[in-house]
């Protein structure tokens, strides 16, 4: 039989069984971390059986760059998009540059645009939802965790545009550009870069007993 | 199942009836003929190369933009600095590893930088290509590990095709290295087009695996949003500004074959992992990831991320077609170029040869 398998498959009972079972457990990563994130409800914890065998495959997924949901567009597609304004201080009597990242007419080609763009968005996204009427002492803590991550994210961004524009001062402001709503584009007709569709968003500061902010 | 290797082995000796029972029911679930001929039976390398081909330029492109603002995105005082990098990927996604984190001087970066483009580029060319091939993949990985905010949905193709590339003798054919083995051997250069690996099957299957997860959870977690349900999630991605690249705003007078859409690309993209087997229904569901991806590349301005994904599903062209239809093309521009008259087989006969082909790759 070995010669007839290697003939038809072309390597042997052995050969196939260790493929096999590297095939099977890459699959199985392969598939387990979407599943894992889909499990996870809006602030709370992956489903059980997903997370009973993550830890073992953790770092093997993490290595081989797995670790996605492949959520694109998903559940819903953006109502409203980030970006961020830069306000650059050249220490002197001039007034500080603003630069809003990303710009189209800055930023080519339209990857490096796009680059640009998912900064921005990873900026907002490390920003903590706002903490409910009555947080509990362990939601109060894993807020503060979050925003003093959010705020290290922002630190590094705003060194960044220090080094890179040569002023001794520079710091980030989010804006938020909201999506126009369909009736109202519908029946208006505004731009979609309408003035009334952004807005800045405040960073509330971390504090050492934790922080209860909201962005707008 | 019969064991065909139980007969062979009571020939050569008289084994127990419980030995000739365990021997039987191994070599049955060894040798089952669904999963092994799935991944085992020795295929042409036509569709993995011509992914090479692509997927290797596309490799390629996407790392020669770091270059416009290298410093920007992998230097020590980056949007995420190397420092933060490194914690963020020690805190969230223990396991990840990245050259990038231990290159601080701007000289070592670009030196790395450029050799991993004069890498990506002998990818696509197919020079040394079984080593450049591992080269690119660990590239790839390094710097999606250190580039953790900037990167989206083309990252990830990005780095499944450098994956699967390596596994499979992705240089076989319509390579440089295939040219000098060629002339190295001139009797040997008629077989290697017909040159059949099973490397080739398993790399071509697990792009093929893998494309299905995509779709399959990227469907899944539209079905939780409403905008997909009521018909205007692309309305939502239409109308967006940032994302925007051709403006389709004027499809507002027609709500109808927006939602329609919307409700056909949720459906295609649930059910894509069922359909693309099937002989029948293979070629519309690539004829609607050709749609799709086409429209995100024109519309919405992420040509990168279209492109690698219709390369992805090029994973499910049978190697025999995409070998008919790229000579067919060569003969062709020959033709043109030299006016000679048309010989040989045409497209439709290689379109024929896809519908007589029942296993992809």
């Amino acid at each position: 039989m070995s010669a007839e398998s290697v003939e038809r498959w072309g390597i042997g009972r052995l050969g196939r069984l260790a493929a096999s079972s590297l095939l099977l457990l890459h699959i199985f990563a392969m598939f387990l971390s979407p599943f894992h994130f889909n499990t996870i409800p809006p602030g709370g914890n992956p489903a059980p059986d997903a997370e009973l065998v993550m830890p073992w495959l953790r770092p093997y997924i993490n290595f081989m760059f797995l670790n996605h949901g492949y959520a694109f567009f998903a559940p819903n597609p953006p109502a409203a998009n980030h970006l961020m304004r830069a306000s650059l201080d050249t220490g002197d009597d001039r007034p500080p540059t603003a630069i809003t990242f990303p710009d189209r007419a800055l930023h080519r080609p339209r990857l490096m645009y796009h680059r640009h763009f998912m900064l921005t968005e990873f900026l907002h996204g490390a920003y903590p939802d706002p903490l409910p009427d009555e947080p509990d002492a362990e939601s109060r803590a894993r807020h503060a965790e979050a925003l003093a991550n959010y705020f290290r994210i922002r630190a590094s961004f705003e060194n960044h545009l220090r080094v890179a524009y040569g002023v001794p001062a520079a710091s980030i402001t989010r804006v938020e550009h909201r999506m126009i709503p369909y009736d109202v584009l519908l029946r208006e007709r505004p731009s979609l870069t309408d003035p009334r569709s952004y807005s800045d968003l405040d960073d509330v500061p971390v504090s050492p007993m934790g922080s209860g902010g909201t962005s707008q | 199942m019969k064991s065909r290797s139980g007969s062979r082995a009571a020939s050569a000796s008289v084994p127990s009836r419980s030995d000739r029972g365990r021997r039987s029911v191994w070599a049955s679930l060894l040798d089952r003929p669904l999963w092994n001929d799935f991944w085992f039976t020795p295929s042409p390398a036509h569709t993995l190369a011509m992914m090479r081909i692509l997927g290797g330029a596309m490799l390629f492109y996407t790392h020669a933009v770091w270059t416009l603002d290298l410093p920007s995105f992998l230097g020590p005082d980056a949007w995420i600095s190397t420092e933060l990098s490194r914690e963020m990927n020690q805190a969230n996604a223990p396991g990840a590893w990245s050259l990038f984190w231990y290159v601080d001087s701007p000289g070592l970066l670009w030196a790395i930088h450029i050799a991993a483009l004069v890498i990506f580029a002998m990818l696509a060319a197919g020079l040394f290509t079984r080593t450049v091939s591992i080269l690119a993949w660990l590239l790839t990985l390094s710097y999606c590990h250190r580039l953790q905010g900037a990167l989206y949905g083309l990252d990830q193709v990005n780095a499944l095709l450098a994956t699967y590339l390596m596994i499979g003798p992705s240089g076989a054919v319509w390579s440089i290295d295939s040219l000098r083995a060629a002339r190295r051997e001139p009797e040997l250069a008629g077989n290697l087009q017909a040159r059949t690996s099973v490397g080739a099957t398993i790399a071509v299957r697990l792009v093929q695996v893998h494309m299905c997860v995509i779709y399959f959870f990227g469907g899944i977690s539209k079905l939780k949003g409403t905008d997909w349900w009521d018909g205007s999630a692309l309305w939502m991605a239409l109308s967006n500004y940032e994302y925007q690249s051709l403006d389709l705003t004027w499809l507002i007078r027609f709500p109808a074959f927006i939602a329609l859409l919307t409700h056909v690309t949720v459906i295609w993209e649930t059910f894509y992992c069922v359909l693309v087997w099937p002989r029948a229904s293979r070629w519309i569901m690539l004829s609607m990831a050709l749609l799709v991806h086409g429209g995100i590349a024109v519309a919405m301005g992420m040509p990168t991320f279209g492109l690698a994904m219709i390369i992805g599903n090029l994973a499910f062209v049978p190697a025999p077609v995409m070998r008919g239809v790229v000579e067919y093309v060569v003969r062709r521009s020959k033709e043109m170029r030299f006016g000679k008259s048309a010989a040989g087989s045409s497209l439709p006969a290689a379109a024929s040869k896809l519908a007589r082909c029942g296993t992809p790759g």
